[in-house]
């Protein structure tokens, strides 16, 4: 009995944490559209603020509480919505829930440039002397519990009063359905999205400075995301709708957990691998199993096609030599990168060029999963880790061809890809990425506990390939290797872009019923799709354990497989262009850029004052804001900024072709003036 | 020969009947008329042939083939060819890529390996093909336009096209005319004579546009409140008081 | 065996702070064969330096990297976790590097040079640790590297590199592999040991006379179960009549800790021990005290003034034991080498943590081994002055390293671990570490490492400064 109701209580408590969670994301998504992937960072802006304040500062817990909560929390949503959101509204689910990405990665990196970390454990939250404990029947609770608690249930029942009985909550509803439709009918839908953003903030912050003192955990950033990543099963089974569902299944997650503490046997497999992942174990078996929950599609504006179309892209706009131009301009100047790093460069710039060419092979399978099937998956650091430990297991352990095993991991990663592509696929948008999300969650908590994936804490060091009396231990010869390997991916990519899959691809982003019509199945075509882009993945996985010698399991962390996903939907997720500039942006930005190239910059070309090195956070908040921009430029920052000097080269050369003709400025057709 | 026979189609949405026993009939190479006032269930009626919908009672034959248990896109490799009321073209495509798609699609030829040996380029026959259709609905000119610069009018002619890259021995034309004025009606009506006297292929056609039904289809059926109220040639249905009263009432 | 047997995965290390890991190595790195001969050994620990104060200021041209006779300076490099979301001080080794060296260099320098920090690098919570080590190497001149990263990826590059290395030593790459010598890098503890079972907690535990003990660990890290196993097989070797009442080692990271708490409640259990990082035996003592569980906690890692500094922080860990890497600040007669690190740091840093004194202790046994190596020293030549070492305390702020042996595993070969088992004890009393179980100049307390020999009745105590005193 002392377990049951110890075990209730604590559970209670731990779920009105997951409960404000789920439900601040219900709230966002229900006034704002956005899976606000991000609710944890915003949280964790009011907390740091917070803890900064009173602890360090000794501000009392009033004033410090009405700076972090009441106006830092909503005055984020203000910018959020100002600068961002509100220019999004009819924009695709997706990519809003991109945009939320890039935020979840550029917040923490600007708080931090601020702020130290904090320790929040021993210190006061929000209420004095937290720590007191009360009896209450059967039940131990100490003051910041029942602070929790509260919190929650006046949170809950203030959002449901405001759905159901008041005029603001349908309003509220209405503009996410239709900012337009909701204008025409007197809705003022910038007021009313701003008193959303305001409202959605307000309980993050809330969140920020309550959590630390129930969970115990520092007042950082990823503990505040961990958190939020284990509520969204609590959400989903609300189906991001019902907040007295998401109420209920918070607090039925946190009592469930607790019972089984207390209820398995301390030491068991079960116990040690299913414990910490009870959480996204039950995200992936509601996302594959709750009916409610498939064929959904996304809140689409009725009014979206008021916009105007998208550009094309840049190549579709090109001349012939134009096109060509670049492609020789872009060959020179990768074949002077290349002398220089076979010829002239350091161990330094040729291990650069070695992890480079390997990222840029991961990041084209970004290019597939997202550039040509348009799915955001978070499971790509995944199925790249399960290329790794694959070939360096059988390596190790079989003493097979390493050549040979990391064509085996690539396929087993392809296999696994498209294993989990089948239930995500009856899931529309965002569901698909949230149950890839799960997917990489669930196997990083429960599979790579064994040492028969990893190879445990000291794995056994995995040879070099060897290709007849080719020996790729010396790196020159190791890094020919990965070019080689780069090139076929990337020509294979491009052949499946302008092949039939990506055609069919193509026509099912277009129009998924309209490609039916026809006879395409999207169901294959996205399998397939999932499949090649997992097995590129593992193939660069497999490669990168070979260089390194061993498995480095935070190589694969799910949250590493998340900023890749913001670094090349910012720098152009539809290009192997923009698969290299991503790697090369991967492996050199916090190593060469921030500490040394661009310091040298600005010393050399302001004169005001000397710039050191600038700190490694910059660029979280650089491709974390990048990726912001995705709504706005699906092909990518570079890509389209790339677009006015093209169009202006494109309208020399034609001013030259046209000589004696009146020069026409726009005729490359993609400038409607 | 009857190519597509639907008989005692029922379907209803929570207790409300939205399709009572409906029955329809195409012969290969015919043009037919389904017509009803809003909410009559012709778009429900619709969804059911393609798939999109699972009927409650009834059977869907296309070809001698019970379409039954069908999924949408196999539909369309049989030979059911479709455009949307609200108009469902692929983003980012030129007029002569979403043909291009249908004919890839109606070849059925989507092998990822023959894409990584690089066979998935177009072929001359295709793109010939492509061509044929282009210049049959006269969309030379417009071809390699982005879609979005296209017109609503010229969209629907592209619908169309797409559809009748998969060979359709039936083309269900979902309220063409819908957004569309008068002129442009008149274009669209010529267009699809001209398909049918070419492709031989059967038209279903749903539509509110009474003088466009009147002056294409020969037979038409008439649905309202789920129920069949009427079919027969376009003349005497037209002439048939209880179809003037339920959905014409005193306009035409 | 124990190394790769087992569930476990290497990211665990990012998360469970391993300070935990050390202290479990530093209670557990003894040969075997020693025993009895300890005290006799025990005395004199600085290194025999060969090179005499007179031509320590001897300036022989050089032509070693790293080494810029222009400036007349040896550079060196030092590569830390800067970027760490996980708010880990690793950054702060750096500040005891400097403080060293800015001693150094008000004396005059060595062999004619200045001792400078040429670059720092940020390996990004570790995962960069590899890509920084080999940028390092080709890129920044340097003649050693010091290293206090979640990570150490990098450890083979720099022995390949043959460069004279200093690391803080929580990882466990430090260690020599089948494939490559490590013998090149130094830290303040040898190759750790994390699953030989020591006599300190046994004796502690009987000595308070406690009967039921709890074990805790996170089970997200193989170092941190292995660390548990480690303490239970001590409880074991040692002491029949203690019951280890609870053992977990599967707690989640970040996961609550109230159904633990409740289990070892009503086990009884007295003492905890924890392989865990400082925010989670607050979580577990706050805890404790809400479940009215009244046991005492042995504390990794939690020799923090400025957290002990916050009244709620210093009430929860009220009577717990605390265990500091190097000797007790607050030992009295203070030993002269901690009252001069704590005189140099305050040029540096007004805040410095247990870290920084292991950066001030690496960077005095690099200079240690440059004037072993004297005015015509090598790379090669530092390296194999303290490879020759067989019991180095930086003047007894450590206990002895043997480095002939204890650059290799020594947990699949016994006979690699150190001559010496000794910890210093502290315990919190009104927010203020006070020494345990120290005699007046003798702050370690030492114990008979062999496996068969029982716990004593009272431990050899013991200094390892010059002279034996401090």
């Amino acid at each position: 009995m002392d377990n049951f109701f110890g075990g209730l209580t604590d559970g209670v408590a731990y779920g009105a944490v997951y409960a404000l969670l789920a439900i601040g994301l219900v709230l966002a998504y229900k006034t704002s559209g956005v899976f606000n992937i991000a609710f944890g960072v915003q949280a964790y802006a009011s907390g740091a603020l917070y803890y900064t304040l009173h602890t360090s500062h000794d501000v009392a817990i009033i004033p410090a509480f009405i700076v972090s909560v009441v106006l830092l929390a909503p005055l984020i949503g203000v910018i959020l919505d100002r600068l961002l959101f509100r220019f999004l509204r009819s924009a695709p689910e997706m990519s809003r829930l991109v945009v939320a990405l890039g935020l979840l990665v550029a917040i923490p990196g600007i708080v931090q440039l601020k702020f130290d970390q904090t320790l929040a454990i021993s210190s006061q939250g929000i209420v004095p002397h937290g720590d007191t404990v009360y009896n209450i029947g059967p039940a131990v609770l100490n003051r910041d519990q029942l602070a929790i608690i509260v919190t929650t249930a006046i949170v809950a029942l203030a959002v449901i009063v405001l759905f159901r009985y008041t005029a603001v909550g349908l309003r509220m509803r209405a503009v996410v359905e239709s900012s337009r439709m909701a204008e025409l009918n007197g809705v003022n839908s910038d007021r009313v999205s701003m008193l959303s953003w305001v409202l959605t903030s307000f309980v993050a912050g809330l969140a920020g400075v309550l959590l630390p003192q129930i969970t115990g955990n520092q007042v950082v950033d990823v503990y505040y995301t961990t958190l939020v990543t284990a509520a969204i099963v609590a959400a989903v089974l609300a189906s991001l709708t019902s907040v007295p569902l998401a109420l209920a299944a918070g607090i039925g997650l946190g009592v469930l957990q607790e019972w089984l503490n207390r209820f398995l046997p301390t030491n068991s497999v079960v116990a040690s691998n299913i414990r910490p992942g009870l959480p996204f174990i039950a995200l992936f078996l509601v996302l594959a199993l709750d009916p409610r929950l498939r064929h959904r599609r996304g809140t689409t504006d009725p009014l979206a096609n008021v916009d105007p179309p998208p550009p094309a892209p840049v190549a579709g706009t090109r001349s012939s030599e134009l096109t060509w131009g670049t492609r020789i301009f872009w060959c020179v100047i990768g074949a002077i990168y290349l002398y220089y790093v076979f010829f002239h460069g350091n161990d330094s710039v040729l291990d650069d060029a070695i992890r480079i060419a390997i990222y840029a092979i991961i990041f084209c399978s970004i290019v597939v999963a997202t550039g040509l099937a348009g799915q955001v998956s978070f499971a790509q650091a995944t199925f790249a880790g399960i290329g790794g430990a694959v070939s360096a297991q059988l390596a190790t352990q079989q003493g097979m061809s390493v050549i040979l095993t990391i064509l085996i991991g690539a396929l087993v990663a392809g296999v696994v890809g498209m294993v989990v592509s089948i239930p995500a696929l009856r899931l529309g948008g965002i569901f698909l990425t949230l149950f890839t999300f799960a997917f990489a969650l669930a196997f990083e908590n429960v599979f790579l506990k064994f040492g028969w994936i990893t190879g445990g804490i000291f794995p056994e060091a995995e040879p070099r390939p060897q290709l007849g009396s080719v020996d790729f231990a010396n790196n020159k010869s190791f890094l020919a290797l990965c070019l080689v390997v780069l090139v076929l991916v990337s020509a294979g990519v491009v052949l499946v872009r302008g092949g039939t899959t990506g055609r069919f691809l193509d026509a099912v982003r277009g129009s998924q019923v309209a490609a039916a019509s026809i006879g395409i199945s999207a169901t294959r075509a996205r399998i397939v799709t999932f499949g090649l882009s997992a097995a590129i993945a593992g193939l660069g996985g497999g490669l990168l354990t070979s260089y390194e010698g061993h498995y480095t399991p935070t190589n694969w962390a799910t949250f590493v497989g998340l900023f890749w996903v913001v670094i090349v939907v910012t720098l152009g997720p539809r290009t192997i262009e923009g698969a290299l500039q991503a790697a090369f942006g991967f492996i050199l930005f916090a190593k060469r850029v921030l500490p040394v190239w661009l310091p040298w910059l600005i010393n050399h070309i302001q004169p005001f004052g000397h710039v050191g090195t600038l700190p490694a956070a910059v660029q979280y908040i650089f491709f974390g804001l990048g990726a912001v921009t995705y709504a706005k430029h699906p092909e990518g920052i570079l890509e389209a900024n790339k677009r006015k000097p093209m169009q202006k080269i494109q309208a020399l050369i034609d001013r030259r072709r046209s000589s004696g003709e009146p020069p026409e400025t726009a005729t490359s057709g993609a400038a409607p003036a | 020969m009857t190519l597509l026979d639907a008989r005692g189609v029922t379907k209803s949405f929570a207790g409300i009947t939205a399709l009572d026993g409906v029955a329809l009939d195409v012969d290969a190479g015919e043009m037919v008329g389904l017509i009803g006032p809003n909410g009559a269930g012709k778009t429900t009626f619709f969804n059911c042939l393609l798939g999109m919908l699972r009927p409650d009672g009834g059977t869907i034959s296309f070809d001698g083939k019970d379409l039954t248990r069908v999924p949408t896109h196999r539909r369309a490799r049989l030979g059911i060819g479709r455009t949307f009321q609200r108009i469902e073209l692929f983003a980012g495509m030129t007029p002569r890529e979403h043909l291009f798609v249908a004919e890839r699609a109606r070849r059925g030829d989507g092998r990822l390996w023959k894409d990584l040996l690089g066979l998935g380029r177009p072929k001359p026959d295709e793109l010939a093909r492509v061509e044929e259709t282009l210049e049959l609905l006269s969309l030379t000119a417009d071809a390699d336009r982005p879609i979005e610069a296209l017109s609503l009018g010229r969209g629907r002619v592209v619908e169309i096209g797409r559809a009748l890259m998969t060979n359709p021995k039936l083309l269900l034309l979902d309220e063409p005319s819908s957004g569309l004025d008068h002129n442009e009606t008149a274009e669209l009506s010529q267009i699809l004579q001209h398909v049918n006297g070419e492709r031989h292929c059967a038209i279903l056609l749903v539509e509110h546009d009474v003088p466009m039904v009147r002056a294409l289809v020969t037979r038409v059926f008439v649905l309202d409140f789920g129920r069949l109220i009427a079919s027969g040639s376009t003349n005497d249905v037209f002439a048939d008081a209880a179809v003037r009263k339920a959905y014409i009432g005193d306009v035409v | 065996m124990i190394a790769s047997g087992g569930t476990n995965m290497r990211a665990g290390r990012l998360l469970a702070t391993s300070v935990a890991l050390a202290l479990a190595a530093a209670a557990c790195g003894n040969s075997k064969s020693q025993s009895g001969s300890t005290t006799t050994q025990s005395q004199g620990g600085a290194p025999q330096t060969t090179a005499s104060a007179a031509n320590l200021t001897k300036f022989v041209p050089s032509n070693q990297a790293g080494v810029d006779d222009a400036k007349r300076e040896i550079r060196v490099a030092v590569i830390t976790s800067k970027t760490n979301p996980l708010g880990g001080k690793y950054v702060q080794y750096t500040d005891g590097v400097k403080a060293y060296f800015k001693l150094i260099n008000d004396h005059g320098g060595i062999y004619g040079r200045k001792l400078v920090i040429a670059k720092e690098r940020d390996d990004i919570i570790g995962t960069q640790n590899a890509q920084q080590v080999t940028a390092s190497l080709s890129d920044d001149n340097a003649f050693a590297t010091f290293v206090a990263t979640l990570q150490f990826t990098g450890a083979d590059a720099l022995a390949k590199a043959g460069q004279p290395t200093f690391i803080w030593n929580i990882n466990p790459e430090m260690a020599s592999t089948p494939q490559v010598a490590h013998t090149n890098i130094f830290g303040s503890l040898g190759a750790l040991c994390f699953n030989c079972g020591g006599h300190f907690l046994p004796w502690l535990v009987t000595k308070e006379h406690y009967t039921k003990v709890g074990i805790l660990a996170y089970g997200v890290s193989a170092s941190s179960k292995i660390c548990a196993a480690g303490t239970k097989k001590g409880y074991q070797l040692f002491t029949p009549n203690v019951k280890v009442a609870f053992f977990d080692d599967t707690i989640p990271f970040s996961g609550d800790l109230a159904a633990d708490v409740a289990k070892m409640k009503a086990a009884g259990v007295q003492f905890v021990t924890t392989c865990m990082d400082t925010n989670e035996v607050a979580k577990l003592a706050k805890e404790m005290k809400q479940q009215g569980l009244n046991a005492t906690q042995n504390l990794p890692n939690a020799y923090d003034h400025d957290s002990l500094g916050d009244p709620t922080t210093a009430a929860l860990f009220e009577n717990d034991f605390v265990e500091p890497q190097n000797s007790a600040w607050e030992d009295t007669p203070q030993s002269p080498a901690t009252q001069e690190y704590l005189t140099a740091v305050k040029a540096i840093t007004t805040h410095p943590v247990e870290l920084t004194e292991s950066g001030w202790i690496m960077a005095k046994m690099f200079v240690d081994g440059l004037k072993g190596a004297g005015p015509e020293f090598t790379k090669q030549k530092v390296i194999a002055y303290l490879n020759s070492q067989t019991a180095y305390s930086a003047d007894g702020l450590i206990v002895p390293i043997d480095w002939t042996k204890q650059h290799n595993d020594p947990q699949s070969n016994l006979a690699m671990r150190g001559k010496y088992e000794c910890a210093t004890v502290t315990q919190i009393k009104a927010g203020k570490f006070v020494p345990l179980f120290t005699e007046p100049g003798k702050p370690w307390i030492c114990f008979d490492p062999s496996p068969k020999a029982p716990i004593p009745t009272e431990p050899q105590h013991m200094s390892f400064a010059p002279g034996g005193k401090g």
